[in-house]
């Protein structure tokens, strides 16, 4: 008898070997595995939401409901909200899931406001004002590289309104200057760019080896009658549309 | 029911809760005054918990619904894959509860509804290997894009070439062995031009954040809203 562990074993190869096989031609086990995990997926996430709501409300409201009521009475707004959601589904009501949405709207926001002006832009303008002149010429080059690059990245991305030029005229010295951050800052991200494609290639091919490792290569046989299966039914869907 | 209800106050608890938890964070008047704000703080934030999980379990079920319409939409076509889904999505939810009612329970044997056997042994063997295989698919659409990406067209391209080869060699062993040098250059690159090039990124992410929430607090985001008035 198979053991269920072994059946686990052949299930993950099957769907890894159909999901991949998208990468050739759509075909019916890619879609079946594609359904497979829309389903896994969406039940995986409601058990989340409850396990969430049983940590956070159900546990202490049963395990200690005389401190509960007493001091975190206050959660059955919360929880009147997002049965309000449900609202949704009806053509008459459906305003009544807003309240909902802009409690957790201006929860997020308001937690965004109060970090993202220090993380965001005080710390990396002060990370960026560096001594410009020193006795290490290593340090000193580095520091230069790394103002221009930043204030050349800002004239990109912030300062979108470029100096005119006049014609005939030869370019004004802020035109020359603002011409040459620009194209600093485009070269610098240029280079942070090939750097983060670099590093996603690397971390996309490094998951497809694990992914290997771990699904395909312990059941061969398993990913072998998989991909047999999903060429058969990339054949059958081609022979269907002609 | 009148636009005021609709509308207005839903906008006027988003402007009430932001200026709140900004409040609560940059306002110091007392020390009672702040353990009072940190409680509420607390609380809001585990409000925020509570309305997500609600808003997960309403997608939950508008996938279902989605599938129930499409099978009666689309026939007998797609009601094998769309079955899949409902039965699985359901199987998940099942399993879910049955732990969470063994964690009332039986307490001591440490069931919960993650750790639930046959929820885990779903999450394990269905779950876990098609999200990894639906993540790392993307490698080969990387790979015809990096194709067109690396064609060397203009300075520029050749710059982002250069830099995406040396950091590729200096990522792995080969690398090394082919010239030593390619470790500490791509520590360079990493540590300087790719900071500074990522940093107005940054900083220019936060500005959009600050102007999205200066916008929904002065009521000039309604998008959230969805259907218009």
């Amino acid at each position: 008898m198979i053991s269920w562990e072994v059946l686990g074993a052949w299930i993950s190869a099957a769907l890894v070997v159909w999901i991949y096989s998208f990468a050739y031609r759509d075909n019916a086990l890619y879609k079946l595995a594609e359904h497979i995990f829309l389903g896994t997926a969406a039940g995986y996430s409601i058990a989340l939401a409850l396990d969430s709501l049983n940590r956070v409300l159900i546990r202490p409201a049963v395990t200690t409901p005389g401190t509960f009521w007493a001091t975190s009475w206050h959660y059955v707004i919360p929880v009147v909200l997002g049965l309000l959601m449900f609202a949704k589904y009806s053509r008459r009501y459906y305003w009544l899931a807003r309240y909902a949405v802009a409690v957790n709207l201006a929860v997020g926001t308001g937690l965004a406001l109060r970090a993202v002006p220090v993380a965001n832009i005080v710390r990396q303008i002060t990370a960026t004002i560096l001594p410009l002149w020193g006795s290490d010429p290593v340090k000193v080059v580095n520091n230069w590289l790394m103002v221009l690059i930043t204030v050349g990245g800002l004239t990109y991305f912030l300062f979108t309104i470029f100096p005119r030029r006049v014609e005939g005229a030869p370019p004004s010295p802020t035109y020359q200057v603002y011409r040459a951050l620009y194209y600093i800052g485009i070269y610098g991200m240029m280079v942070g760019f090939g750097a983060l494609f670099a590093n996603t290639i690397m971390t996309r091919v490094g998951f497809l080896i694990s992914i290997y490792l771990i699904y395909l290569q312990p059941q061969v046989w398993a990913s072998i009658v998989a991909a047999i299966l999903a060429a058969i039914a990339i054949v059958l869907g081609a022979l269907r549309k002609r | 029911m009148s636009l005021v209800v609709r509308k207005y106050v839903p906008q006027i608890i988003i402007s009430a809760i932001i200026v709140a938890t900004v409040a609560f964070y940059y306002l110091y008047i007392s020390k009672e005054v702040a353990g009072a704000f940190s409680t509420a703080d607390k609380a809001l934030s585990d409000w925020a918990v509570i309305i997500t999980s609600f808003a997960l379990i309403v997608g939950g079920i508008d996938i279902l619904r989605f599938h129930v319409l499409r099978i009666k939409r689309e026939g007998l076509a797609q009601a094998p894959f769309s079955t899949v889904t409902i039965a699985l999505l359901i199987t998940m939810v099942v399993f879910g509860v049955i732990g969470w009612y063994y964690s009332y329970a039986d307490p001591k044997a440490g069931i919960t509804i993650t750790t639930q056997p046959q929820f885990r042994w779903l999450y394990t063997n269905v779950y876990a290997p098609s999200d990894a295989a639906v993540y790392s698919i993307l490698v080969f659409y990387i790979a015809s894009a990096s194709y067109r990406a690396f064609r060397v067209r203009n300075p520029m391209a050749l710059l982002l070439l250069i830099t995406a080869v040396i950091i590729m060699f200096g990522n792995t062993t080969i690398g090394g062995l082919i010239w030593p040098g390619f470790l500490s250059l791509r520590d360079w690159i990493m540590t300087v031009p790719n900071t500074a090039a990522f940093r107005p990124i940054t900083i220019g992410a936060g500005l959009g954040t600050i102007v999205l929430g200066l916008r929904l607090l002065t009521w000039r985001e309604v998008s959230w809203m969805g259907r218009r008035e």
